[in-house]
């Protein structure tokens, strides 16, 4: 009687383990389509379009060649972070394995038309990611890695926050068309 | 009997295992409010200090839109939810005093900074000691988080461990936030006296 017991213990927690065991997490980003929502901890995101051409962002800026990617992110956290916190948390993925950073100072947030540098939480903003891009160049398509913000002690202080680094895990991969040739 | 002992031994020590693993991850929040500022609690209207600094807050005012006058157009910031915009002195008791970590909290616990629009923004200047002095702040919330919220106001130094603060509750509850929602206008101008 006992060791049916102990044997039926020990099978389930052997076939817990062989298929990644409880709370296990995905080990490979999911592939998320364009307008589904992510979760990345700190942030709900969802990736609406992306477009390319001489486009001019902000009273001083230049019509030079950028790439230009929508979000619209909802902080799900419990104070305002600046739009520049959410854009450490997302890179460019050119190629495989090769993260290039969105230009913190081209890109805004938006909120019915005007400009906004805060995300304050549960008020939904629109998010515009710009990247400079060589005059000549025009992508068909783009990925974005989204990383995922993790919630622990600062390393310095025994402040407890919420925090990305350029090593945190990717949470999603997100693939979307380019539209050429936009002029504003 | 014997069956029955052993049985509820082995689910307290498995409750205890869980207690044990359960502790173990759980994260001491509380331990990062050993060294939060110390406020000072007081209500709109009336005169809220500390050895530092002291504020009134005269006139809360929420607005659905901002408009802002330059010389050659109107630039009007809606917004999808609210501006709360809040007037209130503030006076030094000690030396030259910068206020700063401005913020309105609310129900659910969340906490919002200055509104974050460049063309609408408070007014705050250096104050000092013994001279009340005019300030203003622009928040922006979503509309059903107006009731109950508070201003949090401290010093400007970036590291403000164990420094003076005031939380000032603005005097909203359900009621008068539904009033306000309703005659929220449009047109709103910042007061710049």
């Amino acid at each position: 009687m006992l060791l049916s017991v102990v044997g039926v213990v020990a099978v389930t927690i052997a076939l817990t383990g062989a298929f990644g065991g409880l709370g296990a997490r995905p080990s490979a980003p999911a592939a998320v389509s364009p307008g589904a929502t992510v979760d990345q901890g700190l942030f709900k995101v969802q990736v609406l379009d992306a477009r390319t051409g001489r486009l001019k962002i902000g009273v001083f800026g230049k019509a030079d060649n950028k790439l230009v990617v929508r979000a619209r992110v909802t902080n799900t956290g419990d104070r305002s972070w600046g739009v520049i916190s959410f854009l450490s948390g997302v890179v460019a993925e050119p190629k495989p394995g090769q993260y290039v950073k969105p230009d913190m100072t081209q890109s805004n947030g938006d909120l019915l038309g005007g400009t906004t540098t805060e995300i304050h939480p549960r008020l939904p903003v629109t998010v515009q990611l710009v990247w400079p891009l060589p005059e000549t160049t025009t992508p068909r398509s783009v990925t974005l890695a989204l990383r995922a913000w993790q919630y622990g002690q600062a390393f310095t202080t025994n402040d407890i926050g919420w925090s990305v680094t350029s090593t945190s895990p990717v949470t999603a991969k997100v693939t979307l068309p380019v539209r050429a040739g936009a002029t504003s | 009997m014997s069956t029955l002992v052993r049985a509820v031994s082995w689910l307290v020590a498995v409750a205890l295992m869980a207690a044990a693993m359960w502790l173990h991850g759980a994260k001491p929040r509380q331990d990062s409010k050993l060294l939060d500022p110390i406020a000072s609690r007081g209500r709109v209207g009336t005169v809220v200090g500390n050895r530092v600094f002291s504020v009134q807050v005269d006139r809360v005012d929420v607005a659905a839109a901002i408009v802002k006058d330059d010389i050659l157009k109107r630039t009007t910031v809606p917004s999808p939810g609210l501006f709360v915009i809040v007037y209130l002195r503030i006076r030094s008791n000690q030396k030259p005093f910068m206020p700063g970590h401005a913020r309105l909290t609310t129900r659910g616990g969340l906490s919002y900074d200055e509104s974050g629009r460049p063309d609408v923004s408070g007014r705050t200047s250096n104050y000092e000691p013994m001279f009340w002095a005019p300030a203003s702040y622009v928040f922006e919330i979503p509309k059903d988080r107006l009731a109950g919220t508070r201003l949090i106001l401290g010093e400007s130094s970036l590291l403000n461990q164990l420094s003076a603060e005031v939380d000032v509750d603005l005097g909203i509850d359900a009621r008068k936030a539904a009033d306000l929602i309703g005659r929220a206008p449009h047109d709103y101008v910042l007061k710049t006296t």
